[in-house]
């Protein structure tokens, strides 16, 4: 009955290539599996736990560290800024629907020609992580903040250009027809067609990568580009573990802080209005409401500009620009020249971070399906609203306690780095691929959760009412009735994830001594330019191989939602 | 209006009111349904008509009175046992009443949920379960075929026959549809009702629909209920109800110019 395995082939696929994954990432089980090695883990762990102490809190200590966390907020701002505005300029030139339009024959091809090799720009960009970005332009341009922000805003710019094109392209033809049809240009078919469809999922998907620039910002800095990563890396090598532990305080704050101010702002963009969950009041004046957007817009300009010349103080050091552009040449002309001979081996040293993602990814997605349920404000809090049971306060209040305990593991896992997440791990598990791939399970699995918890919470209740009538049972109503309807979305944001989380794998090689990121880093820091090129050449064809593949599948269209 | 001899009400409302706020939809209204009757409710928009239903089905609690649906009262039931009761009352929705991302043969074994443990809720998802009472309701309604398609791939008359479907493989044994035909072709609304009432007609089943278009009186059922202003306006068979009271029935809502072709 080849219909009924319909459900059953994806499952299998996912199964085989995990068990593949697993085959050829050398990962080291025994402190899971052996009940002997277990022990010692714990006792290697609680070693290291217990060699924290208690965080030092002197007031100069202080003072540098709220110097250190405002380095950083610096650092992501500024380079988001940066990324934006090069995204969108890129993602226009590699949109088919804004490109292309409707011009055909000779002149489509050429635009197509044009679009395309933009779209290996976007790749190049995105494809080498922030931290290899950071790597090379320290060694060209120079030590600080400056140098990590420009690593982030082309790794960022790469990121949003993707996103934001793939967005455009997911607008449906039919929603374009009309404009194009009544002679609009193509400039204008943008503004009036293609931004309303599509333009809260992206602000929304900004402010997540914003988000995740403030983390990375922190990561970065351990290359020595300034800021709170700086600080951590510089006080673990001598052993000042009561100052990591205070500066890991100030990152987890600064963390947790933009992704509250990041969820504020996505649920003002709430789209359902019957939800209960979304904005109530008054409707507002369509003035006033432009006046608060370009009140806003300002703010962000105004914060953008306080970062950049907050970065931007270290630059005129001591070096002069001509010795930089010399440098920078020399640089990236061994880079563009890498050496093919390598080729093989460094395919090879992908595995590590595909297995990686692949099984960090997925360990992340089945976990986030399950704990979506408890963070689901729909499913613990609002279910009046589909089963018409009123609960007892006991039981709602334990609810409360359920929800928040899930939305805290989940804000807690995402905002701590999954570098640091490895870091912490390696006690536990040793160094190898292990702690690497546990560390981006844990780091996605909070990010997932929300996704995931988002998509439930936005399915109407009058749709929950459905199913619940006939199952009488909260539990088989998410199944049911909000798995599949967010399903589409939550496989693009969990490919999206599994995208971002090779380049993570990539850097977390760095932390493992394993794989693509380490060799990466070891031939660049022993000036083998060729060869530190042919990696990165492996790191960018990674990336663009993965936005094709995602192209194809068509799981843009997913993010759109209806 | 009952005898003690007659068997219990598949349906009781006594003396029941509801409001929104200061709004009151009903005052104090009374109804009573035997087992096995095919009922429709008729009314202008805006006269109660979804509220009544909402409050039968137990998912919006009466400001004051008893209802009374298989025998148990409403308001004395525990959350499980409402539960339980829900699982024998099967509910048809004008939209809305399929998941999207579902294949039909989930969408109709939706009506399965409520005599499946979680696990086995579960596992149908990745190897659908009791397949053959999904084909035998789907052949029902008329398109077997479509066991295995996607909803989006279904048209609006087929969806409300899956969802018709799914209250076949429920085996509720009361039947409570909201316009179930409102928002289908007007060629098409006619056939979905005759068929929703000939197969709950045939399993026995009672039924009590609500309508708001006037063609679909023939459809063949037993007894007609007309809501105007919070009260009964008219109950009895449906060659009762003549142009004349028709016409006033629905002649605020004609004057406020709330049908669509006016
Ligand atoms: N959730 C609610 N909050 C406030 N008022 C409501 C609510 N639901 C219904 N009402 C009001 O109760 C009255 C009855 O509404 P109901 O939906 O039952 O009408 P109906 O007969 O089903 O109309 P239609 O034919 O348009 O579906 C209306 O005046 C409506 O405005
Ligand atoms: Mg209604």
């Amino acid at each position: 009955m080849p219909e009924r395995l319909r459900g059953v082939l994806p499952l299998l696929a996912v199964l085989v290539l995990a068990l593949l994954a697993l085959a050829l990432g050398e990962y080291d089980l025994a402190p899971l599996l052996d009940p002997q090695e277990f022990a010692r883990a714990i006792g290697r762990a609680a070693t290291f736990l217990s060699a924290f102490g208690a965080p030092e809190l002197g007031s100069g200590f202080l003072a540098t560290c709220v110097r250190l966390t405002l380095d950083t907020f610096a650092m992501a701002m500024a380079a988001t800024g940066i990324a934006i505005v090069l995204g969108l300029a890129l993602a226009l030139c590699t949109s088919h629907n804004v490109v292309l339009g409707e011009s055909r024959g000779a002149r489509r091809l050429v635009l197509q020609a044009l679009c395309e090799s933009a779209r290996v720009v976007q790749d190049i960009l995105r494809g080498v992580p922030d931290f290899a970005w950071a790597v090379i332009l320290i060694a060209s341009l120079s030590l600080g903040p400056p140098a990590g922000v420009a690593a982030l805003a082309l790794n960022v710019s790469g990121i949003l250009a993707r996103v934001y094109s793939e967005l455009f392209d997911a607008v449906p033809a039919r929603l374009l027809e009309p404009l194009r049809a009544s002679g609009a240009t193509r400039l204008q078919t943008f503004c009036y067609g293609v931004v309303p469809a599509c333009g809260s999922t992206l602000v929304s998907f900004t402010l997540l990568r914003w988000e995740c620039a403030v983390r990375n910002a922190a990561v970065i800095g351990a290359v020595n580009a300034g800021g709170l990563g700086s600080e951590i890396k510089r006080s673990l090598d001598y052993g000042e573990y009561s100052k990591v532990l205070t500066l890991l305080a100030c990152l987890l704050l600064l963390t947790v802080g933009s992704d509250l101010v990041s969820a504020f702002v996505r649920g003002r963009l709430a789209q359902d209005p019957d939800h209960p969950l979304a904005r109530r009041g008054g409707e507002r004046s369509p003035g006033a409401q432009r006046a608060s957007v370009f009140l806003l817009i300002l703010v962000l300009v105004a914060l953008w500009a306080w970062a950049m010349l907050h970065c931007h103080a270290a630059w005129w050091g001591n070096q002069s620009l001509e010795d930089r552009w010399q440098s920078t040449v020399q640089l990236f002309g061994g880079l563009l020249a890498p050496d093919l001979s390598l080729l093989p081996r460094a395919f090879e040293s992908a595995v590590v971070p595909l297995s990686m993602a692949f099984l960090g990814t997925l360990l992340a997605a089945l976990g986030a399906a399950v704990l979506a349920y408890p963070a689901s404000a729909t499913f613990q809090l609002l279910d009046a609203g589909f089963t018409g049971e009123r609960i007892s306060g006991a039981r709602r209040a334990v609810r409360a306690v359920l929800l928040a305990a899930a939305r805290g593991v989940a804000i807690v896992s995402r905002s701590v780095p999954d570098v640091f997440w490895a870091l912490l791990l390696v006690s536990f598990f040793r160094l190898g691929t292990m702690p690497g791939m546990v560390a981006l399970a844990i780091h996605s699995l909070g990010l997932l959760i929300r996704l995931f918890a988002e998509g439930a919470d936005a399915v109407p209740l009058r749709r929950l009412e459905v199913v619940h009538a006939a199952s009488g049972s909260r539990a088989k109503t998410y199944l049911y009735g909000a798995i599949p309807p967010c399903a589409s979305h939550w496989v693009a944001n969990t490919f999206f994830q599994f995208e971002s989380n090779v380049r993570s794998g990539i850097v977390l090689g760095i932390v493992g001594v394993q794989g693509l990121g380490f060799l990466f880093t070891a031939t660049f820091e022993w000036f083998r330019m060729d060869q530190a090129g042919t990696y990165l050449l492996v790191m960018v064809l990674l990336s663009l191989g993965l936005d094709r593949l995602s192209r194809v599948l068509g799981l843009a269209r997913a993010r759109i939602q209806a | 209006m009952t005898t003690p001899s007659a068997p219990a009400p598949a349906l009781e409302l006594r003396g029941v009111s509801c409001a929104f706020g200061a709004h009151a939809v009903f005052d104090g209204i009374d109804l009573t349904i035997p087992p096995g009757q095919m009922v429709a409710l008729l009314g202008p928009s805006g006269a109660g008509k979804t509220t009544l239903l909402r409050i039968l089905a137990g998912t919006l609690p009466p400001g004051r009175g008893t209802v009374r649906v298989l025998g148990a009262e409403l308001g004395r039931l525990s959350a499980r046992q409402l539960r339980r009761l829900r699982q024998r009352v099967g509910f048809l929705y004008q939209t809305d009443a399929l998941v999207p991302g579902l294949r039909t043969v989930h969408n109709v074994l939706i009506g399965r949920l409520g005599h499946w443990s979680l696990l086995r809720s579960l596992l149908s998802l990745v190897w659908p379960q009791e397949v053959e009472r999904a084909r035998a309701a789907l052949a029902a309604v008329g398109i077997p075929e479509k066991l295995h398609a996607p909803v989006a791939a279904l048209s609006g008359g087929q969806r409300q026959r899956v969802a018709i479907a799914r209250l076949l493989a429920q085996d509720s044994e009361l039947i409570l549809a909201d316009e179930p035909a409102a928002a289908l072709d007007p060629r098409l609304r006619r056939a979905t009702i005759e068929l929703l009432v000939r197969l709950a007609r045939e399993r026995g089943r009672t039924c009590l629909v609500s309508l708001h278009d006037l063609e679909l009186m023939g459809a063949g059922f037993d007894r007609v209920l007309a809501l105007r202003h919070g009260r009964w306006f008219f109950d009895g068979p449906p060659g009762g109800l003549d142009a004349a009271r028709i016409a006033e029935l629905f002649a605020e809502e004609r004057a406020r110019g709330v049908e669509p072709d006016a």
